[in-house]
């Protein structure tokens, strides 16, 4: 049984290329086309294919973000992304969406194949040019960063949140167009629901469950 | 092109401010001239005037006074002798005094009346004097003919020319107090309620004229603040639609260049290498020629990577701002072993495509800095949303440098990555401070306004 291989890219110059690689390839059968980030939504979930080619500047929704979705719709499906884009911010944002390949699409006559079969197997590929370091980093952060539930309201959480980014309460009160007084009363209630005495244990709080977002190379 | 407007409310302004100013100093000019003119004749003719007259009086007095004492200084033997001479003195002093206060008089005459008088007075004066000599002369007479029986009637022609001698001077000072002295003290009180009225009314000109001008000059100076501040924000306008117009045109011949040029070379690339595949062996020279394409295709997109990312990292808007940030800080902690502190808003930062270009462009820039002078071990790049401004703060651990010292050199020659964004950071309406010395690291923080949804 060939793996299903679902292509999407608003351009057909590279849709084309890609098919003329893969048409003598037997392991590989083209299930489908898309040429915008909600097409691509509709074909995966409707298709369910081994593996989405996905490029990255597409109309209507951009395929970083329809990463996330089809990995929801269809989670099956193995993500090999395909584009012309190098710069770091792509890979660690596609790596950390869930693909698990980045190609470079000017490589594509040489490394598709290779690439798919890396990714049909379940491991991960990245393009000749680009060395692993930031794949490495982006995967060690997504898996490290699951979120612990929190006991805390929203409106708790976004003052904690704003405490532990060393706000004052004025400025609080400012961001939230609030009063002074309520900043503070939610501050003494955060302190007793959570046991805490000070600021900087409601910061540290706030750092370990990932109210405030900080990140450390 | 703006056509260059006359404002006429403004020239209006000015124009009524100069004129009110030209004729208040014109006006002002002639009260004090006519004020002066007043005084001056105060002080010049009517006060001499007047204290002519009552010397007058007061030497007429003296004469008669003298007159007498002559009479009895040589009625009594004991005296005469020592006394009589001193007192013909004393007689003729008074009669001069008088003529010397008369020719006072005299000299500040303005008006026939005043001559007349003072003709009057003249030719009086010399019959006065006619009888005071009679009179001495029969004094002396009486004197040497001392014990004589024709004394009593020598008396008797004495007193009776003393008698008529008193009475002439009794009618020329009554006439100097009542024509001279009364006209004078008239005319004094007349020039001092004209220089009273006068001084009112130059007052009251005065401040109301003060008060128009002071009406029609803040009107003028509202104009003129209102005008500027009109200017000033046209200009800030202008300046933030150039700033956007030149934003949109990055943003879109980035696109242009990764999206469209890169991808069809991309494309381009495929093909050759289908091509290469599908070619029998033994096309070598072919095959070299193919390779040779694909490497000025590389080239060709390489160097539209570049230009891209000069323009505008597409990365911020198909990744984000946060990410792309993060990114960006990540390749350096690669690159340099830097430990690294990024601190950001949980969620996506509202900024506009200038802002996010901007602040992207402050972190390249700070980090490239501080990777080749700072030897820094440790930094923290901070994301934060205030209540009214965005903020990006960068700070390290490194050597520090003295940022003035810095500015001036560069300020001679070449230019400063740091102090080109401190200028656009003003541009776009927030404010670039950089905190640092020898020795005690660094701290930049770039404020950009919160833009109003």
């Amino acid at each position: 049984m060939p793996l299903t291989v679902l292509i999407a890219d608003d351009h057909d110059i590279i849709r084309e290329g890609i098919k003329n690689i893969l048409c003598d390839q037997p392991a590989y059968k083209v299930v489908g086309e898309a040429v915008d980030g909600e097409e691509v939504l509709e074909k995966a979930e409707k298709l369910k294919p081994n593996i989405l080619l996905l490029d990255i500047s597409m109309p209507k929704m951009n395929g970083l973000e329809a990463i996330g979705q089809v990995r929801r719709r269809s989670p099956e499906t193995n993500i090999l992304v395909i584009t012309v884009h190098k710069a770091n911010a792509y890979i660690m944002k596609a790596f950390r969406a869930g693909a698990k390949g980045y190609l470079q699409k000017e490589n594509a006559g040489e490394e598709l194949l290779p690439a798919l079969r890396k990714v049909a197997s379940g491991a991960i590929y990245l393009t000749s040019s680009i060395s692993s370091y930031l794949v490495d980093k982006a995967l060690q952060k997504s898996e490290g960063k699951v979120h612990k539930e929190t006991l805390l309201t929203p409106r708790e959480q976004e003052i904690s949140r704003l405490v532990a980014e060393g706000r004052s309460a004025k400025d609080i009160a400012a961001t939230l167009f609030i009063s002074r007084r309520t900043v503070e009363n939610y501050k003494n209630a955060l302190f007793k629901k959570l046991g805490l005495h000070k600021t900087s244990d409601l910061i540290k709080y706030a750092i370990k469950h990932g109210i405030v977002d900080i990140d450390e190379y | 092109m703006r056509k260059y407007s006359v404002d006429w409310r403004l020239l209006g302004g000015f124009g009524a401010l100069l004129f009110f100013i030209v004729i208040i100093g014109a006006i002002g000019i002639f009260q004090i001239q006519s004020l002066s003119e007043t005084v001056d004749a105060l002080g010049k003719s009517y006060l001499p005037m007047q204290r002519a007259i009552l010397e007058m009086k007061t030497n007429n007095g003296l004469y008669a006074m003298r007159i007498r004492n002559y009479i009895f200084w040589k009625n009594s033997k004991y005296l005469e002798a020592a006394s009589a001479g001193a007192n013909l003195r004393m007689i003729n002093a008074a009669a001069e005094a008088f003529d010397r206060n008369l020719a006072v008089y005299s000299s500040h005459i303005q008006s026939d009346k005043q001559r007349q008088w003072a003709e009057r007075i003249s030719a009086s004066q010399q019959e006065l004097r006619a009888m005071g000599k009679k009179i001495i002369g029969l004094v002396d007479q009486l004197g040497e003919n001392a014990a004589d029986l024709g004394r009593k009637g020598l008396d008797r022609t004495i007193n009776k020319a003393v008698m008529v001698f008193e009475n002439e001077l009794y009618k020329i000072n009554d006439f100097i107090e009542k024509n001279l002295e009364k006209d004078n003290l008239e005319l004094i009180k007349e020039q001092l309620s004209a220089s009273e009225l006068t001084r009112n009314q130059a007052i009251s000109f005065l401040g109301i004229s003060l008060v128009i001008v002071l009406l029609i000059g803040s009107q003028t100076a509202w104009f003129v603040y209102r005008d500027r501040r009109r200017e000033r924000q046209r200009r800030e306008q202008l300046v933030q639609k150039m700033i956007r117009i030149e934003e949109e045109q990055r943003k879109h011949l980035s696109m242009q260049i990764h999206d469209q040029m890169g991808q069809d070379l991309s494309g381009l690339k495929i093909n050759l290498d289908i091509i290469n595949k599908e070619l029998p062996r033994g096309n070598e020279k072919l095959k070299r020629n193919i390779h040779e394409c694909k490497k000025i295709l590389s080239d060709l997109i390489e160097k539209g990577h570049n230009i891209s990312e000069f323009l505008r990292p597409p990365a911020l808007e198909e990744v984000g701002f946060l990410d792309t940030i993060g990114a960006l800080i990540l390749q350096q902690k690669q690159r340099t072993g830097i430990k690294f502190i990024y601190q950001k808003p949980k969620t996506e930062m509202k900024l506009s495509g200038e802002h996010s270009l901007f602040f992207y462009r402050v972190v390249q820039e700070g980090l490239t800095n501080m990777i080749k002078y700072s030897q820094a071990k440790s930094a923290h790049v901070k994301l934060e949303v205030l209540s009214n401004a965005h903020r990006l703060s960068i700070q390290d651990d490194g050597k520090g440098f003295d940022y003035k010292k810095l500015l001036r050199e560069r300020a001679r020659g070449g230019k400063l990555g740091l102090t080109g964004l401190e200028e656009r950071a003003e541009l776009l309406g927030g404010s670039m401070t950089i905190d640092t010395a020898p020795g005690k690291g660094m701290k930049l923080i770039v404020q950009l306004p919160r833009e109003r949804s």
